[in-house]
């Protein structure tokens, strides 16, 4: 490889996603071409000073998505789960142990989201308040029936969706919005 | 990821939070719409960069920030052994990258923070996979010259 692939692949190398042989080519380069050992140092810098996500941000999502479907969930509950007249909040969102009624097209979508927002594993069935965000959008979701998600299908069997492939995600999202 | 890219394009803390919330937001609405023409994780990134320009259109900011009057951290002035200096160098290459033109600031983040192929960074920047990568080399090169230059 010239020196205009090598500094290609150097975000790559510093990020640990090279193949083994393409790691000993990259390093062989480096170790002869002061230049791009220069723009490595440089990349890799980068790479190991990743800003940090602030505390709040996963309640300041939260908080959006929660006046977000507050403005829609007057128009967008469905007659199903509607509250009637008399009654102002929608019904809580009751949960067996390990039981999550969510709607196809929001439930593992909205975590997914959330997870890829928030660069973090985050997707706890056991989180009261996450569960009930969720559940939330379950309701504002119209004319969608809902389906009942054990725990560990919510998190697909994975530790945390933002672990998912993007092929895995996918699929799961195409499944559920069905 | 969706912070990251929003403080990449807005080098402001603050309002790359607000992106990121707003963007989650226009992302869970968006849902049904993404057919999967590109990966998940672009399309949300597509998202989040649609979001910045327009929160950065709505304040009427300059993109000069005020980082780039900042002056640069001189390392013999904090560093007292190599292990230390090493870390003020990585921390000043992630302070002048902020002062990187718009798509070779980018073109820089994207690959090196998010691991996207010069194709997606094209696709997410507006410009071809080409640029891209002239985008990506301009801005490394810059970026070491700077550092040099500290």
């Amino acid at each position: 490889m010239n020196c205009g692939e090598i500094q290609d692949l150097l975000p790559d190398r510093a990020g640990d996603r090279l193949a083994s042989a393409q790691v000993a080519e990259v390093d062989e380069h480096l170790a002869t071409c002061e230049n791009c050992r220069e723009l490595f140092e440089a990349v890799r810098g980068l790479g190991t000073t990743r800003p940090a996500i602030p505390d709040d941000l996963e309640a300041r999502i939260l908080a959006a998505v929660r006046s977000a479907v507050a403005d829609e969930a007057p128009m967008a509950v469905s007659p199903a789960t509607a509250p009637s007249p008399s009654t102002a909040p929608p019904p809580a969102v009751t949960t067996p142990r390990s039981r999550w009624p969510l709607s196809p097209a929001w439930g593992l979508a909205a975590a997914a989201v959330l997870a890829l927002a928030v660069g973090l594993p985050l997707v706890a069935p056991s989180d009261p308040e996450l569960e009930s965000e969720l559940g939330a959008l379950a309701l504002a979701e119209e004319g969608v029936g809902q389906v009942w998600l054990d725990d560990d299908l919510m998190v697909a069997g994975a530790p945390a969706v933002s672990e998912l492939s993007d092929e895995a995600l996918r699929t799961l999202l195409e499944e559920f919005q069905r | 990821m969706a912070y990251r890219i929003a403080l990449g394009h807005t080098r402001d803390p603050d309002l790359a939070a607000d992106v990121t919330q707003n963007a989650f937001v226009k992302a869970m609405r968006g849902l049904n719409r993404f057919r999967g023409e590109s990966k998940f994780r672009t399309w949300l990134m597509s998202i989040v960069l649609n979001e910045a320009r327009s929160q950065l259109r709505r304040q009427g900011r300059r993109r000069e920030s005020a980082l780039d009057d900042a002056p640069p951290i001189r390392a013999s002035a904090v560093a007292v052994d190599e292990g230390v200096l090493e870390r003020v160098e990585e921390g000043r290459a992630r302070s002048l990258v902020s002062r990187l033109p718009e798509k070779q600031r980018l073109s820089v983040l994207l690959r090196v923070d998010e691991g996207l192929s010069f194709r997606e960074v094209g696709e997410l920047i507006g410009s071809s996979e080409g640029a891209a990568r002239v985008n990506y080399h301009h801005g490394i090169r810059k970026l070491r010259e700077w550092m040099d230059d500290g």
